[in-house]
């Protein structure tokens, strides 16, 4: 099986398969391998094999903390979603906020709309310019599809751009050229979403294959804390065609792919009437399309050039909040290796177009139709001693035009060092940004959440107090410099660790300092006549977006990866995160969205050549601002293969509790839902 | 402990797992270096002590096959992995087995066109190797490899695979059956 050297971009993590315990090719594989030859050929050709993708950089040379999550991985956890599947990945933290809205964030900073975690499919963008921020409802392909996820914590801002401030995530999806026909799948799961799908993958000639598939999947919604229901049902359909060409030394690929579906949803929102909280319906309708093409040309082993380009359209529509948006991207990249230097060089061009619009509740002040992003990056790795030092010097240069600087400058310098052979260590120091989004620069917003009651001890005011949040049209990137260290390797033949150290300064951070307080309905400012109070129906507090305060992140993340038998692995992994907040007074607060600790443990066991279990145990701390505590949870699964053609799954997620809550939108507009415990069941018939 | 209770439930095959990820191509070299057992060059009696010539033509494959297979034997003769030049060398001068692994179709063509009638062993794992007349094809069919053998290229270039080793496989063009 032939694969074609992967562009440098992804080299920071380009890997599939089992990855730690094949980090160095070290003892714990070369036992396996032995075993092998001592096999008979009757035995050989009765082996399960498993292809694993060539490494064109091994990961233990990356300088920064990745983490590969493996389509093995994602198999045998019974994973049926992208969130779900990033909950494998250390130092993440994936929080589900009900059926389909979830706050996925790392290193402080989370939140349902956080913006610093740069997303990507296949190398197209997944995040809203509208507030930087990933709808993950949308962002879904048949399961079946990855082939792996790459995560990097930290920023890596040089390969990316700006908002890969606290990591980069990217899902990459299999290539059809094994052309192994088609599949059927259905699936049993009312809270993450009943299933069916099918698929098809074959050869049009001996250079170019291709696959489809098509998907539907609706869930049911979950609870509120009181026992109803949380209206967070939803459902979506997927359809996908794409086509692999190979030949010589270039390689092609299209996908076409398009979706349409519902996702249900309450607001908790403004009411002119006591207790001045409703909860209303704001099912958004959702469809989007793209069409993606990639090349790649190896010129010779040392040099080769890839690029894409792609047109993604995305269209979402409540009553509160709608959105219509064209993105046309188009990126280069070149790779040459020259003596003692590895270069990547590469541009960037992206133009987006939309159309906003919402109810009276959301309101742009000035009319922003689109926006231009133009970048380009250099980055070398230079090798200093031989295989056992480098040096990386990077710099990425990106002109965006919703932000008001001319020249977002992000340069990079990494350093990697293996003192003795099976252990390495890395060090870096990045300067990252996030750009301003359409919300930042021009949005009003008003009453989207409750107002708080006269006689309520935040409310001295006798009339209720509403809030209402204004753009700024002189709103900055923040930026974030990071010292990251970090170190992995092997302990002994089954056993490897992987350890990161991180410190950020994070400067011009978002916050909201008090404008106005406005009197209802006669305009009165409060601040000049506080009379007007006593005629006043509510009284209106504006805040506006400001970048007056900073905060000082760090922590650390520590992960075990133990081989305790051939068919039976551990993975443990510890973070901790702490965030320093200098915040201005009178600002709205920011920090306090992430929990502090979290701990992770799983296990892959196949007490069978057909039968495989995998489980994940979690425990994630309390996240204070938003009066979430801290909670265990345990899942389950369990798979069974027959020799030919059928897959039978099943499992349980939530095992310890009846219903958790992992959290809330930090604007407090979604009602807190549980997560309620979920058995499910899934079914694949191969032809 | 698991491979004793499988032998003592007669079985007799030790298999590893699916938790412990094995690729196709380590089960491949594996393989081609047990089928060697069971063929013989006709040069067999004055290869008596020479390293066994064990062939590929990419770079990174070559450099997997050498870390797998430098220090073992076959019949007694110490393997040496290399790496073919260019593509005009003469191939049973410098070969016994040649495997044609990570490579285009088109110059796995071009090399079974350069070793027709050669006593060199060609192995692939290309698609419809041993039908294009390739002598034996290792190919991955529901997640275990199955091994194709072309009779009558291997007969044609003088060498003899025992009969326990065409049990095992596909066969392709088997005329020594028809002749029966």
């Amino acid at each position: 099986m032939e694969y074609t050297i992967r562009p440098f971009r992804r080299v920071n993590a380009v890997f599939a398969g089992s990855v730690l315990s094949l980090l160095f090719a070290g003892p714990a594989m070369a036992d396996t391998t032995n075993d092998l030859f001592e096999l008979s050929i009757e035995e050989l050709v009765s082996l399960q094999v498993t292809s694993v993708s060539r490494k064109a950089e091994p990961l233990a040379d990356a300088t920064s903390a990745v983490f590969v999550i493996t389509r093995d991985d994602i198999e045998r956890h019974g994973i049926r979603s992208i969130p779900d599947a990033l909950r494998l990945a250390p130092g993440l933290n994936v929080a589900q906020i009900d059926a389909n809205k979830w706050a996925i964030g790392s290193r402080g900073l989370s939140g349902r709309y956080a913006n610093k975690l740069l997303v990507l499919m296949d190398g197209r963008l997944l995040y809203t310019p509208a507030f930087s921020g990933v709808f993950w409802d949308v962002q879904d392909t048949l399961i079946e599809e990855i082939e792996r996820i790459e995560v990097i914590r930290g920023p890596g801002a040089v390969a990316w751009g700006t908002n890969a401030v606290n990591g980069v995530i990217n899902i990459i999806t299999r290539s059809s050229q094994d052309a192994n026909g088609g599949a059927v799948l259905a699936g049993l799961d009312p809270a993450g979403g009943d299933f069916v799908a099918a698929r098809y993958e074959s050869r049009f000639s001996d250079e170019m294959t291709y696959r489809s598939f098509v998907k539907y999947q609706s869930a049911n919604g979950n609870q509120l804390p009181d026992g109803s229901d949380s209206d967070d049902d939803w459902s979506l359909l997927r359809a996908s065609f794409r086509v692999d060409r190979e030949l010589d030394n270039k390689t092609l690929k299209l996908t076409v792919e398009g979706y349409t579906g519902e996702m249900g949803s309450t607001q908790v929102s403004y009411s002119p009437t006591p207790p001045y909280s409703a909860i209303s319906d704001s099912d958004a309708d959702v469809s989007g399309a793209f069409v993606l093409g990639q090349w790649s040309v190896n010129h010779n082993e040392n040099s080769h050039t890839s690029g894409q380009a792609y047109i993604d359209y995305t269209d979402r529509d409540s009553y509160l909040y709608s959105e219509k948006r064209t993105t046309y991207s188009l990126d280069l990249q070149h790779h040459r290796s020259t003596g003692r230097h590895e270069l990547v060089m590469g541009g960037w061009l992206r133009f987006n177009r939309y159309d906003l619009g919402g109810s009276g509740v959301i309101q742009l002040l000035q009319e922003i139709d689109g926006d231009n992003v133009i970048s380009a990056f250099i980055q070398d790795d230079i090798s200093l001693v031989k295989d056992r030092l480098s040096l990386t010097v990077g710099l990425k240069l990106e002109n965006n035009e919703l932000s008001p600087d001319d020249l977002e400058v992000m340069p990079t310098v990494r350093l990697l060092w293996k003192p003795v052979h099976d252990h390495a260590l890395w060090a870096a120091i990045t300067r990252a940004v996030r750009t301003p989004s359409i919300v930042d620069l021009s949005a009003q917003v008003q009453d989207i959440v409750p107002a708080l009651p006269p006689g309520d001890p935040l409310n001295p005011s006798p009339v209720p107090a509403r809030v209402g949040s204004i753009g700024n049209p002189l709103f900055e990137s923040e930026t974030n410099l990071a010292l990251e260290l970090g170190a992995r390797g092997q302990l002994s033949s089954d056993l490897s660790y992987d350890v990161a150290l991180f410190t950020m300064e994070h400067d011009d951070v978002r916050s909201f300092s008090p404008q106005n307080i406005v009197c209802i309905p006669s305009g009165v400012s409060y601040i000049f006549d506080p009379s007007c109070v006593l005629t006043a129906e509510s009284a209106l507090a504006v805040y506006q977006f400001t970048n007056i305060n900073e905060s000082t992140i760090s922590g650390a993340e520590a992960t075990l990866d133990w081989m305790a038998a051939r068919n039976l692995r551990f993975r443990g992994s510890l973070s901790y995160v702490n965030e320093d907040a200098r915040e201005q007074p009178l600002t709205l607060p920011v920090s306090g969205t992430y929990p502090e600790w979290q701990f992770s443990m799983r296990s892959e066991w196949s007490p069978t050549e057909h039968i495989d279990v995998g489980a994940l145990v979690r425990y994630v701390d309390e996240v204070n601002f938003l009066n979430i505590d801290d909670y265990w949870q345990a899942n389950l699964h369990l798979r069974w293969r027959s020799d030919e053609n059928w897959v039978l799954s099943m499992g349980v997620r939530n095992l310890l509790d009846d219903a958790t809550v992992e959290y809330a939108s930090e604007l407090g507009d979604i009602p807190k839902t549980a997560i309620e415990r979920t058995a499910f069941l899934n079914l694949r018939y191969s032809f | 402990m698991r491979c004793l209770l499988l032998v003592i439930l007669a079985s007799g095959f030790c298999v590893p797992a699916a938790g412990d990820p094995v690729t196709d191509e380590d089960v491949k070299l594996a393989l081609i270096y047990k089928i060697t057992r069971f063929v013989t060059w006709p040069s067999a009696d004055n290869d008596r002590g020479a390293p066994f010539r064990f062939c590929l033509a990419e770079k990174t494959i070559f450099e997997l096959a050498q870390d797998r297979l430098t220090g073992r034997q076959i019949r007694d003769r110490d393997i040496e992995v290399r790496l073919l030049p260019d593509d005009s060398v003469d191939l049973s001068a410098y070969c016994d087995v040649f495997y044609m692994a990570r490579l285009k179709k088109d110059r796995v063509n071009q090399y079974l066109a350069a070793a027709s009638g050669q006593p060199v062993l060609t192995v692939s794992d290309a698609p419809d190797f041993a039908k294009n007349g390739g002598m034996i094809g290792l190919s991955t069919r529901s997640q275990k490899v199955g091994i194709r053998i072309n009779v009558a290229a291997y007969e044609s270039a003088d060498l003899v695979v025992s009969s326990q080793l065409l049990e095992l496989a596909d066969l392709i063009d088997d005329r020594r059956s028809r002749r029966k």
